[in-house]
Formats: structure tokens, C-alpha cells, sequence
């Protein structure tokens, strides 16, 4: 660019800035603002101007493609990852629109020999509860369907793959409640992850075992070389009403081959399920090791009665879509809150909380 | 009763208490009989050291000295092996059970700060 040009340029810059500086320093009714706000416009005008649409990011991301020529193979092959998987020892709560009480009735007192008199002291019904709170939560894009333009995945009409990128976000926002918000989510409602959507069950119990409302079994680390012996003598240490119900204790893949291993090492032969699937203990009544995905870490979780609460809202799992101008703009959300029906019925070993 | 004789090489102000010579003593300890000490005689000898007593800092009464280890306890815990249930302030007072669980590898307890000879 030329000297003379760039003077012409700042002069323009200078005078448009002067009389912007001037006419709002009168409309403030002070002129002394006119040179701050002359000096503030001037500097605006040499900001390198930017792609707005960087603040609303723009998918799909094509840039990993292969800019080689080539022809779509006619296949899109999808990013497997878990599912929600929440197994058994969890009741579901649907349409949980406000908060929900679950609550528990209990007997006070005890019974004892006759005698004439009246002894109810003490003596009664007990309600307690616990309360199970949905939180919404979201996961927000945009499509664009010209990202596609000059490149091989252009060769379809419409807007192409809309579809599958609904189904591929959906599925991976299962994957993220399951792996990130059911065991150690942690509610933060300014959050930006998805750990922050609700409070993870592991979460609440860390909160009971400080409050000293549930007490954690010691079976400690949980090795191929002991894990057996563990995981029994956590099933032993329940009490005689769980043992004689049946539970499940559930724990991590890590746990569960270190079990399997030393199973086989004590046994001669493989930890087999029963034909229906399930691992059972050796010389427990129904009581079942079930490996999950959402706990990652060592340690057990024995469940009786379905204890674990799990709380959604059926009504508000949406796809919003709308259409600004060519873009799709999406909105997936789906309400999720986590919460125990009964501290009776959980029982956690020392590592799990830790 | 013999005075009691000071025979212990218990530094200054060191805490003594009195034993009861025995003849085992006086063979095992052939300077005892040279300083005249006899069968029956009392004498003040250095206190045994204290086995590892829990030390709670003035600081944070979560952290209990356990083999010249720091280690903090995070909570109580129920131990089926013992077949007791222990609340935090009970297992700060009491450091062989935190070296249990030391040793099983619970997460009721960290070390935080290692021993020496670690």
C-alpha cells in the first residue's frame, strides 16, 4: 500500500472518529467525552477484523479428512463407546419433574414381655427420605452443510449425514453421563463439562462416609493375588438380611479380571458365568460380581433392594433442531440426577471412596 | 529393701523406672556385678521406649505417626477381619490399627509424608 494511501486512510479514520467522538460527547451533554470516545473509535477501526462465526464453532470439522482425490466409500464407520449402562441395583425414576421424595418407613422401639401396663414411649412409626433432584443437561452444535462443499463427502444431497451426526452425538452423550456423571459427577450448574451435570452416586456416598452415616468395609487394595479373598470377605461382612435376600456387588473391570485371576489361580479353572449371564460367588445365596463400566476405579459396591436411584425426565429428552439461515443448529438434552434410595441397602469397601 | 542403685546409663533426665534385679540380669550383665548390685536389689533403669504412639498434630488432628511415617486418615472405616467399626478420632488414637490398614492397602489412610528409610 502506498504512503499517500495510508494517510488518506488514518485521515479518514481520524475524521470519522472526530465527528463520532463529537456527536455522542453531545448527546452525553459533556464535550469533554468527545476525545476519549474519538480515541476509543479510532483504535476500533484497526482491530483485524475476525470470523464471528468462530464464537459459534462450525461443524462438521472436516479438516482430518484426506484432501487427496478419492470417492466416499459409500460408509461411515462410527466412534464406538460405552454405553449407558446402568445394570442392576438401580431403580429408574421417569418424568421426574421436581424433586422426589423417596421415602422409608421404619418401626421405633422393640417388642417386649407383657406386662398390663402401657409402654409406648418410644414405641411407633418412622418416616425418613431422601430426595432425588434432575438436573437438565445440554450439548449444543451447529451443522453447516457447505463444510462439506469440494470435499468427497459432498456427494450426497441434502444435508449430508445429518442423521448420523444427530445418532453419533446422542450416543456419545450416553457414553459421557455413563462414564463421567453416574459414579464421580460432581454438580456444578456453571460447569462446562459433563461431570458437572449431576452428583455421581460415588459422590454422594464420599459425602455420607464423611458425615459418618455409611461407614466403608476395609478389604484394601483388591490384586490378582487377593482378590478372591477380598471380595468375599466383603460379601461376608453384610449383614445376615442382605445375605439372605441376595445382592449384587458391583465393580470395575480392573476388579473383575483381578477376581477372575485369582480364581483361576486358586481353582485350577476359569470364573464362569451361569446361564444366565451373571457371575455368582462361590457358596453365597444369589449373590453376584458385576463388572461396569462407570466405576473406574478399585473397590466394591454391594447393592440390595435396587437402592441406587436413577432420575431422568422422558418429556424433556429433546432434539431441538432449528434452522438459521442454511445452518442446523442443534440442542440434544436430557435431565439426569443420581441419588440413593436407601443407606441400608449400599454398602462401599475403603477404596472406593477413597 | 536394697537403695536403690542408679546403674542405668539413662541420659539426664532421662524417665527411669525401678526393676528387681534378677540373677538373669547379673548373668547378662557382668557390669551389674561389678558395681556391687546383688539378687533382690532395686535399681532405677531407662524406661522402655513407648511402642509407636499415635501423634496427633497441633495442626490437623487427622494425621497419626505410624513407623516414622506421616499418614492421614480420611474417615472411619467397619474392618470384618477384626470385626470392629472405627470412627476417625478412634483410629487417630490408635496406630497399630492404622498400620493395618497400612498395610492392606486402604484407601481410609494416605501416607503423606514417607519414613526415612522409605
Amino acid at each position: 500500500m502506498k504512503t499517500s494511501k495510508i494517510l488518506l486512510l488514518l485521515a479518514a479514520a481520524a475524521f470519522v472518529s472526530l465527528f463520532l467522538g463529537q456527536t455522542f460527547a453531545s448527546f452525553f451533554g459533556n464535550t469533554a467525552y468527545a476525545l476519549p470516545i474519538a480515541g476509543v473509535v479510532f483504535v476500533t477501526c484497526f482491530i483485524p477484523k475476525t470470523n464471528h462465526l468462530a464464537l459459534f464453532e462450525v461443524t462438521p470439522d472436516l479438516s482430518a479428512l484426506t484432501t487427496a482425490f478419492v470417492k466416499f466409500g459409500g460408509k461411515i464407520l462410527r466412534k464406538h463407546v460405552n454405553e449407558l449402562e446402568l445394570g442392576d441395583g438401580v431403580t429408574i425414576y421417569r418424568g421426574v419433574k421436581v424433586p422426589v421424595a423417596m421415602t422409608k418407613l421404619s418401626a421405633k422401639g422393640n417388642p417386649r414381655p407383657y406386662r398390663e401396663n402401657d409402654d409406648t414411649t418410644g414405641n411407633g412409626a418412622k418416616f425418613t427420605d431422601r430426595t432425588l433432584t434432575v438436573y437438565q443437561s445440554k450439548w449444543d452444535f451447529d451443522v453447516d452443510p457447505e463444510q462439506f462443499r469440494n470435499k468427497y463427502l459432498n456427494d450426497v444431497t441434502g444435508a449430508p449425514f445429518y442423521q448420523y451426526i444427530l445418532d453419533q452425538v446422542g450416543t456419545e452423550y450416553m457414553a459421557a453421563i455413563n462414564d463421567s456423571v453416574l459414579f464421580n459427577g460432581v454438580y456444578n450448574a456453571t460447569g462446562t463439562t459433563a461431570a458437572a451435570i449431576a452428583n455421581g452416586w460415588n459422590t454422594l456416598f464420599k459425602a455420607l462416609v464423611t458425615a459418618t452415616t455409611l461407614v466403608p468395609k476395609v478389604v484394601g487394595a483388591i490384586t490378582g493375588a487377593n482378590a478372591v479373598t477380598k471380595v468375599e470377605t466383603f460379601a461376608s461382612a453384610q449383614p445376615a438380611w442382605w445375605r439372605k435376600k441376595g445382592f449384587v456387588i458391583k465393580c470395575s473391570y480392573a476388579t473383575f479380571d483381578a477376581y477372575k485371576t485369582h480364581y483361576r489361580t486358586l481353582n485350577g479353572f476359569g470364573f464362569q458365568p451361569r446361564a444366565n449371564g451373571e457371575y455368582y460367588l462361590d457358596g453365597f445365596k444369589d449373590v453376584r460380581l458385576q463388572p461396569v463400566s462407570w466405576i473406574p476405579n478399585d473397590g466394591l459396591l454391594g447393592v440390595v433392594y435396587d437402592a441406587l436411584a436413577f432420575g431422568t425426565d422422558g418429556d424433556r429428552i429433546q432434539v431441538a433442531a432449528s434452522t438459521r439461515r442454511n445452518i442446523i443448529e442443534v440442542r440434544l438434552m436430557m435431565p439426569v440426577g443420581l441419588e440413593i434410595e436407601d443407606i441400608d441397602c449400599i454398602s462401599v469397601s475403603d477404596n472406593l471412596v477413597a | 529393701m536394697a537403695k536403690a542403685k542408679k546403674i542405668a546409663v539413662a541420659a539426664p533426665g532421662a524417665t527411669t523406672v525401678k526393676h528387681t534385679i534378677t540373677q538373669e540380669d547379673l548373668d547378662n550383665n557382668p557390669d551389674l556385678v561389678t558395681n556391687g548390685v546383688k539378687v533382690g536389689d532395686e535399681v532405677d533403669i531407662e524406661a522402655p521406649k513407648a511402642a509407636a504412639k499415635p501423634k496427633a498434630s497441633a495442626a490437623d488432628g487427622d494425621i497419626v505417626e505410624v513407623d516414622g511415617k506421616t499418614v492421614r486418615v480420611k474417615f472411619g472405616v467397619n474392618i470384618p477381619d477384626m470385626g470392629k467399626t472405627y470412627t476417625k478420632e478412634e483410629l487417630v488414637q490408635d496406630a497399630e490399627v492404622v498400620a493395618y490398614l497400612l498395610e492392606v492397602g486402604s484407601g481410609a489412610v494416605e501416607v503423606v509424608k514417607p519414613s526415612k528409610e522409605d
